[in-house]
């Protein structure tokens, strides 16, 4: 029992009837996310990630394909699924506007069982942690957007689900409230072992700050999935250096350092704005098999007498991955389509 | 995470009596809600007291201010189907409204509640306002226009118990059927909410109808409590036509109130087989969360 996965998809389609023709929205999904885990989908409009969502949040039956929360199943057990869940979506304008937000609040703890007393208490320390204290005893009509989308992640948080669900949680969120939200779903993560989280969102740094995996989705499908970093590597697998040089080996120039062991190229790096007029500084992009060779270059640069300014490594970003990996997906999918 | 998966419980009696509770107060502060209350006073009771006097006027002006008898009927049924009107127009609104308005259906699906007692609970404030629009009707009746009360409470009670479990069953039929359709089409519950108005003998006898509306005017359980609510209410029911006697003369009290607990008891486990289909379908559709307007 307790090797459950929180998140367990197995072929999941989903196809929506729409006219003119059906969409598919879902193409076959299988994910697994572990107790525990911070779990990120990312990809383009249309993806398919809020469909997923749907589905797993037993808001919506899949097509075809088995999926399971906590070991319970979707389609039938959704009683005990939504014991465990709950779910928060960004960008949009809910909320009953007549009822102020303790009011609100407490009307769900009551939908999710908590005793009165424990109701009240758990509401009123949301309402803290969220920073919506001076708007208590607002109506929800009169909050702002900003305000009704935290009073919405409050009541994300209610039954302390297992799992949670944020479907671009931060959408219209300022840049601070946006931080606040996403430093309160670490915290709110951290405080209990096993409590797990499935995010979508759009902005790839959201994704890398916050998530242990991630998946990019784009078309129904999952294109790839791994750690931030087994992600980035994907895209490139040498570690590349842009090393930064007064002047260029006396004593061999760049095959110097190209002909070292380790080093499979070196190269002017692009952004090189030294022209050789004024100074002989020059920048270099140094491609190494592994990172431990780089010891050797710099002391062989030292050896030649040159003086090393600067040195940084450039990582290729999340967005370069996903760059590549959507921008891929769709020219497959035309060279197919002409096919 | 997971030690306690295997206690997770599904959905408790408690669970569904405490989301009822809750509900009410929501549907009360929905209800309630009128900036003004004399507007707030003009819906509840003005309206309803106009539509029972149109009908009235009607009637003096065809029969020319002959058969008080008819006019009670035709005032107590009008009287009573605010409770139809009330109790499915608010469960249909509320479909509506939690759904493309606040937008908080969703939201409530997802909690271990389920969307049905929720439902019954938002539409109390709707059933209670519509009986103090039936109590006006009826007053109005009595003091001007010599309806004569003979009540008969131990026959009321009951079936006003059972008449309005029997209307809210019905209700919760539209609005799973309501979960189905787009805002435009709003008007079709109501359209059977009328349909059913006209063959529940609520303001013409049931035997006016032709023969073949018959077995469905005697299938709803609105007839039988409209009947009995008549014969508690005033000390007859339906009168006949063109001096035949009526249709349910030749029931006792007690056998149309048999018919009233049978019909309801037959409605009941109808309407909630219906309403978890349409909710099965709505899930399957993606109808849950659906914003047709605008
Ligand atoms: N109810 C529906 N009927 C028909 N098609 C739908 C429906 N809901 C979604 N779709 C289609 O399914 C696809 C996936 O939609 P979905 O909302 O899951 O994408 P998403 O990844 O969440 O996109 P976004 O980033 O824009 O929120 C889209 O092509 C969309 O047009
Ligand atoms: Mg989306």
């Amino acid at each position: 029992m307790s090797d459950e996965l929180a998140i367990h998809a197995r072929g999941v389609t989903r196809i929506y009837k729409a006219k003119p023709s059906p969409v598919t929205a879902l193409g076959g999904v299988d994910l697994d996310v572990q107790p525990g885990e911070y779990f990120g989908l990312l990809g383009p409009n249309g993806a398919g990630k809020t469909t997923l969502i749907k589905i797993l949040t037993t808001l919506l039956l899949p097509t075809s394909g088995t999926a399971k929360i906590a070991g319970f199943d979707v389609v039938n057990e959704t009683a005990k699924i939504r014991r465990v869940i709950n779910m928060v979506a960004g960008g949009e304008q809910s909320g009953y506007g007549l009822l102020t937000l303790r009011e609100q609040l407490w009307m769900f703890s009551q939908f999710y069982g908590l005793p009165n007393r424990d109701g009240w208490r758990r509401v009123d320390e949301l309402i803290e942690i969220t920073g919506l204290t001076e708007q208590r005893d607002q109506k929800v009509r009169t909050l702002s957007t900003g305000q009704r989308q935290k009073l919405n992640f409050a009541r994300g948080l209610l039954n302390d689900p297992w799992v949670l669900f944020l479907d671009e949680p931060t959408l219209g969120l300022d840049v601070a409230a946006a931080r606040d939200l996403r430093e309160h779903t670490l915290a709110w993560k951290a405080a209990a072992p096993g409590r797990t989280l499935l995010l979508t969102t759009h902005y790839m740094v959201e994704a890398e700050q916050l998530c242990d995996r991630i998946a990019i989705v784009d078309r129904g499908k999952i294109l790839a999935l791994g750690t931030p970093e087994e992600l980035r590597r994907r895209v490139q697998a040498e570690s590349i250096f842009r090393l930064e040089l007064d002047h260029l080996p006396h004593d061999g120039g760049i095959a110097a350092i190209s002909d070292l062991p380790g080093v499979l190229s070196a190269v002017p790096a692009d952004d090189d704005t030294s022209d050789g007029a004024a100074s002989d500084r020059v920048a270099l992009k140094v491609a190494l098999a592994d990172d431990s060779a780089l010891t050797s270059v710099v002391t062989a640069v030292a050896e030649r007498g040159s003086q090393l300014i600067g040195l940084a490594k450039s990582e290729p970003s999340l967005e370069d991955v996903f760059v590549e990996l959507v921008g891929r997906g769709f020219g497959d999918e035309e060279e197919e389509a002409v096919s | 995470m997971t030690e306690g998966a295997a206690q997770v419980p599904g959905i408790t009696l408690a669970d569904s009596w405490r989301s009822f509770r809750t509900a009410i107060g929501l549907g009360w502060a929905i209800e309630a809600n009128w900036s003004d209350p004399f507007l707030f006073a003009i819906y509840t009771m003005a309206k309803p007291l106009a539509a029972a006097m149109i009908l009235v006027v009607m009637f003096q002006v065809i029969t020319g201010g002959q058969g008080t008898e008819f006019l009670q009927f035709l005032i107590v049924g009008s009287a009573l189907w605010n409770v139809v009107f009330g109790v499915m127009g608010g469960l249909v609104q509320s479909i509506l409204e939690d759904r493309e308005r606040y937008k908080m259906m969703k939201y409530v699906v997802v909690t271990p509640s389920s969307l049905f007692p929720f439902l019954l609970g938002r539409s109390v404030a709707r059933v209670l306002t519509s009986l103090v629009a039936v109590v006006l009707t009826l007053a109005v009746g009595v003091v001007f226009l010599g309806v004569d009360l003979q009540l008969n409470l131990l026959l009321l009670v009951p079936a006003t118990l059972i008449g309005v479990t029997a209307v809210v069953a019905l209700g919760v039929f539209m609005a799973g059927w309501c979960l189905q359709l787009r805002q435009e089409a709003w008007s079709y519950p109501e359209a059977i909410a009328g349909a059913l108005y006209l063959i529940s003998g609520a303001i013409f006898p049931v035997d006016i109808l032709p023969a073949f509306l018959h077995p469905v005017a005697l299938a709803s359980p609105t007839t039988w409590w409209l009947e009995a609510s008549r014969r508690a209410l005033v000390g007859h029911g339906a009168p006949g036509i063109d001096g035949q006697p009526g249709l349910f003369e030749v029931f006792s009290d007690g056998q149309i109130m048999l018919f009233l607990v049978i019909s309801t008891a037959i409605a009941i486990p109808l309407a909630l087989a219906a309403f978890r289909w349409f909710m099965r379908r709505a899930r399957e559709a993606g109808l849950l969360d659906m914003t047709t307007g605008s």
